[in-house]
């Protein structure tokens, strides 16, 4: 699936509308991508919380990029 | 991912004895299809087959968890027929038209009969997905697998695709505003914005758990260095003026020498000239006293243990000295100088070695190879020895410093004495320019001696501070390098927060607008599908979440609905519910028309496929719902190929699905 193209258009434009940081912009689309793919699943709380320290330090390294 | 059934195929589920299958033909307009069947002929349980294939779930009961005393999911019939130790597969293949090519989704749950004639059935069902992947049919099984079959539609919003025609026309009646902002929350994927802000929050305390106690200690160095180079500023600013004031005296000092020491008065010159001559004496003698002391203050450190254990010392030497007499502890002799005599068989004073001399060296040489003992303890008795010795010489040597020392200081005192007379002298000199410069003389070599005094004291507080200063950075060098990290942890918690901030900021406005969108679209669908199209004004769903069908008179009438009404109210909802969601699936309803008048069936009949243009709808319906209205509306709309009939047998324990060519 593409990033993004099965969420509610609502919810993204909105977030869009009230978010300018394109680093906190993609944190927050990548976060709602994992829990779209995590739903309905049965995830260990630790291997969530890995996920998205991994995905604060990517969006954080690409910054430096 | 756009999709619709194309195939359904069932193989000893539930009432279904053998392989039952239905083939559906899609088409835009002709979107409806139907099965028809008794009431318990086993329409639920064909909803049933669907949901369990795709989610493992029947709709009515709880994942994978079958009641041991009800009937079980493999067909009963199949399971009766079977001998000791043979297996059984209950299967239901669902095949899917989707935008990205053919999907087939199978799911089976195995079972058998025991050696002892007992029943058994696998827990867990298994699922197996074979779709195209780059041209390819790509075979997918085990724990990741629904993850693609929630994707076409999370297990999550299937209820509002896969609906109990029952249930719907309940919605309403029993729903709460809580369930109305739950199934909102649901369909329009606002559960995931509360679930990515929930672990948002957990990793934002984590960070701040980290930042916290990375460099807890950093401020608290930063401000001790700070003090400590404030106070070393200003100790180092105090020292200068001190050295500069004693300089100062110094020049003045030697001013006040060189006028005594070339005075014209002979006595004068001469007794200064003495005094500089016995000022450098005592300067020396001081030097040599501060040398002689610390040479005895390093003897008695060095001499010290000895001494308090000459007792002990004493002992042992005798012991040693009592082992050599026994010959227990034999000469520091090398066990292989002895070897070498004995193999030449010559002493070293050239005589032959035989007969009892010989045995002497023999035996001999066997104490010297008693172990390595002996020779630690042969160097042992020498270094107690030197000891003991030193300990003997030790009243001798320290009179002997001290003798000296004395000595020193009392030739200090004679020559201090000799400069206080001197001083004294000049004093009385019947000079008052001479009186004078001597008492200046006296009071710069007072004050000199008291900067020097202080300076001491400055200086070694310098050196506390200094050393005080030079730990205080190695700390912060430590906490600096935790800072670094700090540094990065603090970006990380920034870069949290604010997205928290931003889900904080959006959350309320888009579930309002996802409300009012819910809202306008369900009024839009309420419109079309009611008969009574002026009786109501509108339906509202307040803040709150209440749902509220306003009557063209202004009352609120949610509870006065007819079974209908409700039914029509439910599927405007759930059509609303499907259009924010965004999942394009097919819609299957399991007895619409139930006890519902027949004016609304005719109604719901010819506007529903209509609405649900371009959906794929299936409609399990009973005969009595069929009834020649609802036959004649769907007709427009019901592709022959698409018909199906449920029969039963005799005993109506066993279901049949075949096509009705009676359409």
């Amino acid at each position: 699936m593409i990033e993004g193209s099965e969420f509610n258009k609502l919810i993204l434009e909105t977030i869009d509308e009230h978010c300018e940081d394109p680093d906190i912009k993609t944190l927050i689309q990548k976060s709602l991508r994992y829990e779209l793919d995590i739903w309905n699943r049965h995830i260990r709380s630790s291997e969530i919380e890995d996920e998205y320290t991994q995905m604060v330090e990517d969006v954080l390294r690409r910054r430096l990029k | 991912m756009k999709y619709a059934i194309s195939s359904i195929s069932i193989c000893n589920y539930r009432q279904y004895n053998g392989t039952q299958i239905l083939d559906f033909k899609f088409d835009k307009i002709k979107n409806v299809s139907l099965i028809l069947g008794k009431n318990g002929a086993g329409k639920s349980n064909l909803l049933n087959a669907i949901t369990w294939c795709l989610y493992g779930i029947e709709i009515h009961k709880t994942k994978d968890k079958y009641d041991s005393k009800g009937m079980p999911i493999i067909n009963a019939r199949a399971l009766k027929t079977l001998k000791n130790t043979q297996t059984i597969t209950a299967e239901v293949v669902i095949h899917l038209i989707t935008d990205s090519g053919p999907w087939t989704i199978k799911r089976t749950l195995d079972g058998g009969k025991s050696a002892l004639g007992d029943f058994y059935f696998d827990d867990i069902s298994k699922l197996t997905v074979i779709h195209e992947v780059n041209g390819q049919d790509k075979i997918e099984q085990g724990d990741e697998t629904q993850i693609l079959i929630n994707n076409l539609l999370p297990e999550a919003l299937k209820n509002f695709f896969f609906i109990d025609g029952e249930q719907l026309r309940e919605f309403f009646k029993v729903s709460t505003p809580e369930n109305i902002s739950q199934a909102i929350d649901i369909v329009s994927q606002l559960e995931l914005v509360y679930k990515a802000e929930e672990h948002l929050s957990k990793v934002e305390n984590n960070l701040r758990k980290s930042v916290k106690n990375t460099t807890p200690q950093l401020e608290r160095v930063q401000n001790n260095i700070e003090l400590a180079q404030k106070k070393s500023l200003a100790l180092k600013s105090t020292i200068k003026d001190i050295e500069k004031q004693k300089e100062k005296d110094f020049e003045e000092l030697g001013e006040v020498k060189d006028y005594l020491k070339s005075h014209s008065s002979l006595k004068i010159a001469t007794l200064e000239n003495e005094r500089q001559a016995l000022e450098i004496d005592i300067r020396k003698l001081k030097e040599q006293i501060g040398r002689k002391e610390s040479q005895r203050n390093s003897y008695l450190v060095e001499i010290a243990p000895f001494i308090y254990l000459k007792k002990e010392i004493k002992q042992t030497y005798k012991i040693m000295e009592e082992k050599v007499e026994k010959g227990e502890l034999p000469p520091r002799i090398k066990e292989t100088f002895i070897k070498e005599l004995l193999e030449k068989g010559y002493c070293i004073c050239g005589n032959e070695l035989k007969g009892e001399s010989r045995k002497i060296l023999e035996e001999y040489s066997k104490k010297v190879s008693l172990s390595e003992l002996s020779e630690i303890s042969i160097v042992g008795k020498t270094t107690i020895e030197d000891i003991f010795s030193s300990i003997n010489e030790f009243p001798e040597k320290i009179d002997e410093l001290n003798e000296e020392i004395e000595d020193f200081k009392d030739q200090l005192e004679r020559k201090e004495r000799r400069i206080e007379h001197i001083s004294d002298e000049i004093k009385e000199y019947n000079i008052a320019e001479i009186r004078r410069y001597e008492e200046r003389r006296e009071e710069l070599n007072r004050l000199i001696a008291q900067n020097e005094q202080i300076l001491l004291l400055h200086n070694s507080d310098m050196n506390t501070l200094t050393t005080t200063l030079k730990e205080l950075k190695d700390d912060e060098e430590r906490e600096l390098s935790k800072d670094k990290k700090n540094n990065a942890l603090k970006e990380k918690l920034l870069l949290v927060q604010s997205a928290l901030k931003v889900f904080g900021n959006t959350e309320k406005i888009i579930k309002t607008k996802i409300r009012t969108q819910v809202e306008k679209s369900l009024n839009d669908n309420f419109k079309i599908l009611i008969r009574k199209k002026t009786a109501f004004s509108s339906i509202s769903i307040d803040e709150n979440y209440e749902v509220k069908v306003h009557h063209i008179d202004g009352y609120n009438v949610i509870n006065d609905l007819s079974a209908g009404e409700y039914l029509i109210l439910g599927l405007s909802f759930m059509s609303a519910l499907m259009t924010i969601s965004g999942f394009q699936a097919p819609v299957i309803i399991d007895t619409p028309l139930g006890k519902i008048d027949d004016e609304h069936r005719e109604y719901i009949t010819t506007e529903l496929p209509k609405f649900l243009t371009g959906t794929q709808l299936i409609l399990l319906v009973t005969p009595t719902e069929y009834d020649n209205n609802v036959k004649a509306n769907l007709n427009h709309y019901l592709l022959k190929e698409n018909f199906y009939r449920i029969s039963e047998n005799s005993d109506q324990t066993e279901s049949m699905v075949g096509r009705d060519d009676g359409c």
